[in-house]
């Protein structure tokens, strides 16, 4: 097992096409991925020097998507010009204690650069959330100044029960459902097309491992072994190697891409290596094999598309081992 | 020790070997003479098993159905281009679990392989790629062993030194088969002959008889014709 991979790995067109060639892609795929990465989420910086309870109450009522927050206990306005945060937003040390006495002045300080667009957004949520508490707090103050027996944390709790209907200058935030949608599936279907590529990849790198089973049949090497009983080692280990390979590759593939998989997803690798696999049983010519499996690999290509754009939608497109993935 | 009955191997229609019909002895020096393309290779192969026959039989005795009994140096340099001579040798060595230190040992002072043991078969001159095959090919000790064209491109003093081995292999009972062109490696290997051309076998005699003009060739090619007076010369 060892010594024919040593072999193998001693070829520098093996570190060409596993180390350079990935890392290519890399460069052209991972800026599509990162684009639409980008368009879903908004990072947003909030400072608490104080670490108050009401900033996290606060922070999950304003619901995560589209924004990614980070919690800071100080202020570094480089965030702002790096692009790590699109806008910061520091709350006052007294900030708990200023809304429960129903006092608004500067509680929060908001940054942000001129090519900030979407932090508005986060600035009326929050200015939303604080404005219904500060609300409350004045209503329970109202309540128990003239029902001393009602406790005032518990009217505070209750203060939309108290207090109807809601001010007028809450805004109200609703996120147009049909819009999220549309643009989380063009994420999926460029996901799917960063996928197919993936597999063209996976398809040329298997290609070139049997093109080496090939070399060490034409060299002898395999009549060799033959004679000595030895062809199954030889076998098992070139199959289980690019396996082996194969399934790393998709694995680390699949972090970035974030394709959604079913069962047969995971099938995708090893059907692959086991096409090549009968190929070079069944066809004795290393050209022959070329010519089968680049067209393969194409039309699979072209089927896999047509099949994400549900333009044909019939069993023997599975015959094309990546549609296996839309199954 | 091997019998072979009207052998045929047929490949896109046409007769590769036709109809062989012939036997090795045990401690045999057979060779196998043709011009190019007559089927010597192909039929070394059926005979080591390499290939099967599309009609008729070879039998093999008791002796030769152990393991790694047969030994097969091909044609070709079938070698790892970018691993070591060492690593050749260790891989196959494993392979056979022929642990003989005193078989292995003289095979590399006969070739000569410590002069370049560690270095890659893509360094190597063509002449040094022949020994390694052939070692690979010897490692597990064979009781038969079939040799096609081992010598191509040896310089004359290491073809001596492994002529000699070969030589003495053969007086401990190793049974020789083998092609080549080259009429020294007949004389100094060789007993029998068998003559060969277009898939047929066409006469089983000796090197003597060849070499005493004493065989009688009819229906032969020019080319055939040739190349067995070439001793002569
Ligand atoms: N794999 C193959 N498929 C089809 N024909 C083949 C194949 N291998 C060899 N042949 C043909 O079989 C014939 C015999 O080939 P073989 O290699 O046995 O000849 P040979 O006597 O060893 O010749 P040489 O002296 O050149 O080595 C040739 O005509 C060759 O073209
Ligand atoms: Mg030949």
């Amino acid at each position: 097992m060892f010594i024919i991979w040593k072999s193998i790995f001693k070829r520098k067109t093996t570190w060409v096409l596993m180390v350079l060639i990935p890392i290519v892609l890399g460069i052209v795929i991972y800026p599509l991925v990162k684009d639409t990465m980008s368009q879903v989420s908004v990072p947003i910086t909030v400072v608490d020097q104080t670490d108050q309870a009401i900033t996290e109450e606060l922070l999950t009522e304003i619901e995560d998507r589209p924004f990614q927050v980070t919690k800071m206990d100080s202020l570094d306005l480089r965030l702002l010009s790096t692009g790590e945060a699109e806008a910061i937003f520091v709350f006052n040390d007294e900030m708990e204690a200023n809304i429960f006495s129903g006092n608004t002045d500067e509680i929060v300080t908001w940054y942000r650069t001129e090519n900030s667009y979407v932090d508005g957004l986060f600035k009326e949520k929050l200015a939303s959330a604080i404005m219904s508490r500060v609300v409350r707090a004045e209503a329970a103050s109202i309540v128990s100044h003239y029902r001393p027996e009602a406790d005032w944390d518990e009217v505070y709790q209750y203060g939309l029960k108290y207090f109807e209907p809601r001010p007028i200058f809450e805004m109200k935030f609703e996120q147009i459902s049909g819009a999220q949608n549309t643009s989380s599936n063009t994420n999926d279907s460029e996901n799917r097309l960063l996928f197919i590529i993936m597999w063209l990849y996976l398809s040329m790198l298997i290609g070139y491992f049997t093109k080496i089973l090939y070399e060490w049949r034409t060299d002898g090497i395999l009549e060799r072994l033959k004679l000595l009983q030895q062809t199954q080692y030889y076998y098992w280990s070139w199959f289980i190697g690019v396996l082996a390979i194969t399934y790393s590759f998709s694995f680390v593939a699949i972090q970035l891409i974030e394709v959604p998989l079913n069962n047969w997803a995971y099938f995708i690798p090893f059907g692959t290596v086991l096409i090549y696999f009968l190929f070079f049983i069944l066809v004795k010519k290393k050209w022959s094999m070329y010519a089968w499996l680049i067209s393969y690999s194409v039309a699979s290509f072209i089927i896999f598309l047509l099949a994400d754009w549900q333009i044909i939608e019939s069993e023997w497109m599975y015959l094309f081992i990546p549609t296996w993935l839309l199954g | 020790m091997l019998q072979l009955n009207n052998v045929s191997y047929r490949k896109s229609k046409s007769d590769l070997v036709n109809s062989v019909s012939a036997t090795v002895h045990a401690g045999d020096r057979l060779t196998i003479f043709g011009p190019n393309g007559a089927g010597k290779s192909t039929l070394m192969r059926l005979m080591a098993g390499i290939i099967k026959s599309t009609s008729g039989t070879i039998m093999y005795n008791d002796s030769l159905q152990t393991k790694n009994a047969i030994g097969y140096i091909p044609q070709q340099l079938a070698l790892f281009e970018n691993l070591t001579v060492k690593e050749h040798l260790r891989f196959y060595q494993k392979m056979t679990g022929n642990n003989s230190k005193s078989f292995m040992n003289e095979m590399i002072e006969t070739l000569q392989l410590k002069d370049f043991w560690n270095k890659q078969i893509d360094e190597l001159s063509g002449g040094m790629k022949r020994k390694v095959n052939l070692a690979v090919g010897m490692i597990q000790q064979p009781k038969i062993v079939f040799l096609d064209e081992p010598f191509v491109g040896v310089d004359l003093a290491a073809k001596h030194d492994m002529l000699n081995w070969l030589n003495q292999l053969n007086s401990r009972g190793i049974t020789i088969v083998f092609v080549t062109h080259d009429w020294q490696v007949i004389r100094e290997l060789a007993s029998k002959m068998w003559l060969m051309e277009n898939g047929e076998l066409l006469q089983k005699t000796t090197v003597d008889e060849v070499v005493e003009d004493r065989v009688e060739l009819t229906g032969v090619s020019t080319a055939l014709d040739k190349m067995v007076s070439f001793h002569r010369t």
